[in-house]
């Protein structure tokens, strides 16, 4: 699986990319809207797990410009927030939203089960 | 004037709830870099046990890292603190430049406003008699505004005006 992990957090997005590379995951990370939508321009991913409040570009706004790219991309939305409607949004919008902090093994879980969902769909 | 009294706080219920939550999510923000950082900390720790190499300066980068987020967080905290007190009273003593590095301090906590650089010269105290939690109000949708309207990775500039220009606030009832 190619993650691609978005959040203008650098020390959050960087240390979760590491942990998520120990675990065999292939990620790259970046710090904004415009520098996933540079990265999506050059290499393929499976999954993009977009940070929903950002400076200049936020996450759904994001997703929407990620999917023209690669439209076959999956989504992971992760806020800070936990309201019941940024809730229903997030779940709408997207394969699953997560509320930081968060446990790293319920992350991987969402990761396989993508994966599993693209090869029944391959 | 009670009336009007009941208009500041029916008003001001929506600015105070808007502004805690824009604190709690920063807040969030910080905890999960900790949480983040102490679990890379406990799984570095975990595979040297397996016999990976450690690298000290990486430990020892981590661990700093957890303390400067500890005092990111403690600003916060003293923020939302000194913000939460604006509301003690209706009327009383507020030093504005005080006020204006506070509703500032919040101010880039807001997503649009994260990476506009504020600086606010203030070389004296100015305190004025007032409603305390107007003033914040007040200072905060203009520092705001002005953040947002400067635009992203931006600088803006406060200069305190000498006090022979100072503004005179006032409100009448």
């Amino acid at each position: 699986m190619n993650v691609l992990l978005v959040d203008d957090e650098e020390k959050f997005v960087s240390r979760l990319a590491e942990r998520l590379t120990m675990r065999g995951v292939d990620t790259d990370w970046v710090t904004s809207g415009q520098a996933a939508i540079e990265k999506a321009a050059a290499k393929m991913y499976d999954i993009a797990i977009l940070d929903v409040k950002m400076p200049l570009m936020g996450g759904l706004e994001l997703k929407k410009r990620l999917e023209a790219v690669q439209p076959h991309l999956k989504f992971i939305l992760v806020t800070g927030h936990g309201s019941g409607e940024d809730y229903e949004i997030g779940c709408r919008e997207a394969f699953c939203y997560i509320i930081k902090p968060f446990n790293i093994d319920f992350l991987m879980d969402r990761i396989n089960e993508v994966s599993k969902l693209k090869q029944s769909e391959s | 004037m009670q009336d009007y009294e009941d208009n500041i706080f029916a008003r001001g219920l929506t600015f105070f709830g808007r502004t805690n939550r824009l604190i709690s999510h920063e807040l969030k923000n910080v905890l999960a870099i900790i949480f983040e950082t102490t679990s890379l900390l406990d799984e570095l720790v975990e595979l040297s046990e397996e016999g990976t190499r450690l690298e000290p300066g990486k430990l020892r980068s981590l661990a700093r890292s957890i303390l400067e987020d500890i005092d990111r967080g403690n600003e916060i905290v003293r923020s939302m603190n000194t913000f939460a007190h604006g509301v003690d009273s209706l009327y009383g003593e507020a030093d504005i430049g005080q006020t204006a590095r506070v509703m500032a301090n919040i101010s880039r906590m807001n997503a649009a406003a994260k990476k506009t650089r504020l600086e606010i010269s203030d070389p004296e105290a100015h305190t004025i008699f007032t409603i305390p939690f107007l003033l914040q109000n007040l200072l905060y949708h203009a520092i705001n505004g002005t953040m947002v309207g400067v635009g992203a990775e931006s600088e803006a500039k406060a200069p305190w005006p000498q006090p022979s220009v100072l503004t005179r606030l006032q409100w009448s009832c």
